[in-house]
């Protein structure tokens, strides 16, 4: 085995290069080269990569730690080098672990309570880690992800202001002329959710498709699978992997064609899904050259995402300023078009046009504008959980130092002892440290066995797909690690330096009164628990307040009993036919043929101005939905003024309804009978003037986050969904009835309904999230507290025996023993609330600016926290402070 | 020198040393010993008696060509030694005359549940 020619990982240099298999971990074998002897490394080394090619050609899972196991498991006497073997360290080492045990082994009450408390804290760690750090990870996959970045707008035109996540149609062709500093750029056409038909009459629902320019490919490194991503001719697509399993099973689909919108699209190329975490997931990628709109000058409408690969070591932020330069040149022409404003004119009244850049890594958590593709993370919920996770692990922490310097008296003589024999402070230190670094290994043991287990709880809980946080994309692993010994050593260090410091002569004599001493600083401590447990607390009342009053607050339309058939499109000319038997069915109390719900994204904005206006500034940019005349009696929506749309009256063609903030927008006195039309010379709908005949009570269609926005209602087929209002308990009769129907009318198209007061949910999924985890935590922080607390309470009652005994002997009751012990634990509660309460209701106020319809923090907002803490606590010390108590005094008096 | 018994897991791998000839190496050893007995074992445990059987001079070893699959690292091939074989001989032998020592244990024992009844 005496080769020379050795290369680091024990193979002979001229064998290096025949290495085949999948890479192997490369901590183990650096682990097993540098601690085991040399001779066994090369057969070691080889058996390992053997056993993990093996499992590689398995597809077994768990392969990482597979591997680590059986490399650890040759950490055996006889591999180990020699300096391992036989070293002072190590048997220093050895002493102390065996102290470390016997020591755990002997208060089993007070070890489980350390050992717990810590491990639920470092599992929420964990969980809080794995959530953040795949929050974090969005966008990074892409190879270019540093120097790709998306244009967005952000536009003010009289008294409209909009933040689009979208762009003009020109604007990508025109920047990259304009400016050398960008590579390359293209655009997306985002288009929702599609049915497309294979050739077969499969038709299937793809979630988010978009007609695309070729050059995406270029800027966004999709994986090819098959074909060529080459989407250059009109006709031609490529499609996600799954999105061609569903349509063709396992057959290869390039060079297959199907049908998407009346027409028939030739796969060119199939690439791997699209990561989760990734702030777009488009199953299919059309050509732009189908979409008409794609080669228009119109730098007015706003409906293209353009992405722009810059130039390596372009600072974006001077390409941004440079921007300004080149808007008169665009956008003058666009406002002659419209009005007969000058450009310098415009500018003054102040209006303006201003394009900026997003890196494309901080899209998924910094952007929140108006036509996001997907709705994003947000860092404020990064910052609050990273908060909240941390503070849990606090208290965790604080239990460890609590118990362990309550207990020292029970130490005390072994360190009196040791010092006498010649050890010094160092070692003494190094000794409590691993006491405390072996806690926190067990707990973290416990922690990932939680981590494991809890998994499919909280990838439901927080909509994520995490199958492995260990040695998955996450590698969570040597963050685990590190943190474990850094809890460790933080719970250990007080007590170390505490314990260590005892003077032996005072510890043997018995003249030091232990676990008295630092009582102030343990009181520090557990008001620190409670502050922070306080404050969890107070937050998960605040959040749920605050989503009970979006729950429950009158919408202006009612959510609930609507039942809401999706793809009704597809039906064509039968759609008709379809909701007329509907209506006749006795569970529908109406229905109404609409794409436009205040439930669903469906949205699009146009601007509109008063008929005789000749001002340029009058116009209103308002939400155009629309819809037939049993829209509003179906939504239970309230006519302020003016009548419904009339199905008999060939007039109401052009009529259309206005909510009251399009009123107030306006400044109409008197709204009925006014005329609008669009701006400039376009048309809405075919529809060049429009007439108001009523007024609709606002109503709230977006985030509560939100004002409620102008929007009209126009009387034009819509033909995106049915909605329809049924009779309440009738819920199974009306879907058994409508599958019935609807494969009647047409088995092929997908039969999909929803719940609108579930769609309505679904708006504040991020906010019930949140609302969620602040449970947990608050539940958690409280629970490892009044652990704690429960510890300490025993200890210190413990010590007080004696002194109880004589009280009672002397006459006390018990109620007074108890009061007596509890009056101790209610002071420190009162101060902690008078600490946290402030800073949890100026945290939480914050939190609540969020929203421009919300709750207002109340008195008993305050006093739930308040009375649970304060119960918790006493219920806690209670328990102990009644068995000290209800003792005979002669049992803790007769020893002595 | 360490004692020259043979534990029960060393005899086991001695025998599949035995058994298996030409291409006896750790992992090979150690799917063996699983695919025969069905427990399982660390290809480090397996490893390790190896090494003590070596020790013991019961098994002698050589390494021979490296594989792609491993990475281009060589295999050490085990083969059994006189003494080795002399070892699983004597245990056999040593079984072998206790259960002969056994006075009919299965049909004296039905004779003396039937009797018992």
């Amino acid at each position: 085995m005496g080769s020379d020619s050795r290369v680091w990982d024990g193979r002979t240099e001229s064998n290096a290069e025949m290495d085949i298999g999948p890479t192997t971990p490369r901590w183990a074998d650096r682990l097993i080269l540098w601690l085991c002897q040399e001779r066994y490394a090369e057969e070691i080394l080889g058996d390992l990569e053997e056993y993990y090619f093996k499992l590689d050609q398995r597809n077994s899972k768990f392969k990482t730690l597979k591997y680590w196991y059986q490399s650890l498991q040759f950490m055996r006497l006889y591999a180990l080098k020699t300096p391992f073997k036989r070293s002072n360290t190590r048997t220093m080492l050895n002493m102390n672990l065996k102290i470390a045990v016997r020591s755990l082994k002997r208060d089993k009450f007070y070890s489980f309570i350390n050992i717990f408390g810590l491990a639920l804290g470092i599992a929420t760690c964990l969980f809080i880690g794995m959530f953040i750090k795949d929050e974090l990870s969005y966008d990074q996959h892409w190879k270019n992800a540093d120097r790709i970045y998306r244009a967005v707008g952000h536009l003010r035109f009289a008294d409209n202001e909009w933040e689009m996540a979208t762009t003009p149609a020109p604007m990508s062709a025109a920047f990259k002329e304009d400016f050398p500093e960008i590579e390359e750029s293209a655009r997306f056409r985002s288009m929702g959710s599609a049915i497309v038909e294979n050739n077969d009459q499969l038709m299937i629902k793809i979630d988010q498709h978009a007609f695309a320019d070729q050059e995406v490919f270029t800027i966004f490194s999709f994986n090819t699978l098959k074909g060529t991503l080459d989407i250059s001719e009109p006709n031609t697509v490529v499609i996600s992997q799954s999105m061609a399993e569903k349509l063709f099973g396992n057959t290869d689909a390039v060079g297959k064609s199907f049908e998407y919108s009346e027409t028939q699209y030739q796969i060119t190329g199939v690439y791997e899904d699209i990561p989760a975490n990734s702030h777009f997931h488009y199953e299919m990628l059309c050509s732009m050259e189908n979409w008409s709109n794609s080669t228009n000058k119109e730098w007015g409408s706003n409906n293209f995402r353009t992405y722009f690969l810059l130039q390596d070591g372009t600072d974006y932020e001077k390409l941004e300023a440079k921007f300004t330069t080149v808007y008169e040149k665009y956008f003058s022409p666009m406002l002659a078009a419209v009005s007969d404003v000058s450009w310098d004119q415009f500018l003054e009244s102040g209006s303006f046009v201003d394009f900026s850049l997003q890196p494309l890594e901080s899209i998924h958590l910094h952007s929140d504008l108006s036509y996001e593709i997907e709705q994003n993370g947000s860092f404020q919920y990064i910052i609050l959980f990273g908060a909240s996770g941390l503070f849990v692990l606090i208290i965790a922490c604080i239990n460890f130092m609590n118990i362990s310097t309550a207990r020292s008296s029970t130490r005390a003589k072994e360190v009196g002892m040791r010092k006498v024999l010649g050890s010094l402070k160092r070692y003494l230190i190094n000794q409590f440290m691993l006491e405390s670094v072996l806690n926190a290994v067990i707990a973290a043991a416990i922690a990932t066995v939680l981590l494991y287990t809890l998994l499919p709880f909280f990838n439901n809980l927080t909509d994520k797909s995490i199958d492995n946080p260990y040695f998955g994309n996450l590698m969570l692993f040597p963050w685990m690690l590190a943190g474990t010994l850094i809890v460790g050593l933080l719970a250990g260090i007080y007590p170390a330096i505490y314990l260590s410091s005892f003077k032996p002569i005072k510890v043997l004599k018995g003249e030091l009164r232990l676990g008295v001493r630092s009582g102030w600083m343990r009181n520090t401590l557990v008001t620190i628990q409670f502050c922070v447990s306080v404050i969890l607390i107070f937050g998960a009342v605040v959040i749920n307040s605050q989503l009970d009053f979006i729950q429950n607050k009158s919408l202006g339309f009612n959510k609930d009993q609507v039942l809401i058939l999706n793809n009704t499109y597809m039906m064509g000319d039968k759609i008709e036919s379809l909701i007329e038997e509907l209506r006749e069915h006795p569970t529908v109390v109406n229905a109404t043929m609409t794409g436009f719900l205040p439930t669903s994204n469906n949205r699009s904005d146009s601007p509109m101005v008063p008929k005789e206006s000749t001002a340029n500034d009058d116009f209103v940019s308002l939400q155009i939905w629309r819809a037939d005349e049993h829209y509003i009696p179906t939504m239970n929506m309230n006519l302020a003024e003016g009548r419904n749309f009339d199905k008999n009256l060939a007039t109401d063609s052009n009529a259309v309804i206005l909510n009251q903030a399009a009123v107030d927008k306006f400044g109409f006195d008197n709204p009925i009978g006014q005329k609008l039309k669009p701006m400039g010379t376009y048309k809405i709908m075919g529809l060049d003037e429009f007439k108001v005949i009523g007024v609709l009570d606002n109503f709230h269609f977006d985030s509560f986050k939100e004002n409620i926005d102008p929007m009209v209602l126009l009387n034009v087929r819509s033909t995106g969904s049915i909605a329809m209002r049924f009779e309440a308990g009738k819920t199974d009769e009306l879907i058994t009835y409508l599958n019935k129907t609807w494969v009647e009318f047409n088995p092929n198209i997908p039969f999909e309904y929803t719940f609108m007061d579930q769609q309505f949910a679904a708006k504040y999924n991020s906010e019930q999230k949140l609302s969620n985890l602040f449970n947990i935590f608050s539940g958690l922080a409280i629970f490892i507290a009044c652990l704690g607390l429960f510890g300490l309470a025993a200890f210190t009652t413990d010590q007080r025996k004696k002194e109880l005994g004589i009280r009672k002997v002397l006459g006390a009751s018990m109620s007074q023993l108890m009061i007596k012990q509890l009056s101790g634990y209610t002071k420190l509660l009162i101060v902690s609330m008078l600490l946290a309460l402030p800073i949890g209701i100026y945290l939480m106020s914050k939190w609540l600016e969020n929203f421009v319809y919300r709750t207002e923090i109340s008195v008993l907002m305050i006093a739930v926290p308040i009375v649970a803490v304060v119960l918790l606590a006493w219920i806690t010390v209670s328990i102990i402070s009644f068995r000290a108590a209800r003792q005979n005094p002669v049992n803790n008096l007769k020893y002595e | 020198m360490k004692g020259s018994q043979l534990g029960e897991f060393e005899e086991i791998i001695l025998l599949l040393v035995a058994v298996m000839q030409e291409d006896a190496y750790g992992l090979a050893i150690q799917e063996h010993f699983q695919e025969q007995t069905g427990r399982t074992a660390a290809i480090g445990a397996v490893h390790s008696a190896l090494n003590r059987l070596e020790d013991k001079g019961f098994v002698e070893s050589k390494l021979a060509e490296a594989t792609a699959e491993r990475g281009g690292r060589r295999k050490r091939l085990f083969s059994m030694t006189l003494a080795g074989k002399k070892a699983l001989q004597t245990s056999k032998d040593l079984r072998n005359n206790l259960w002969d020592q056994i006075p009919e244990f299965g049909m004296e024992g039905l004779k003396a549940t039937l009797k018992w009844i």
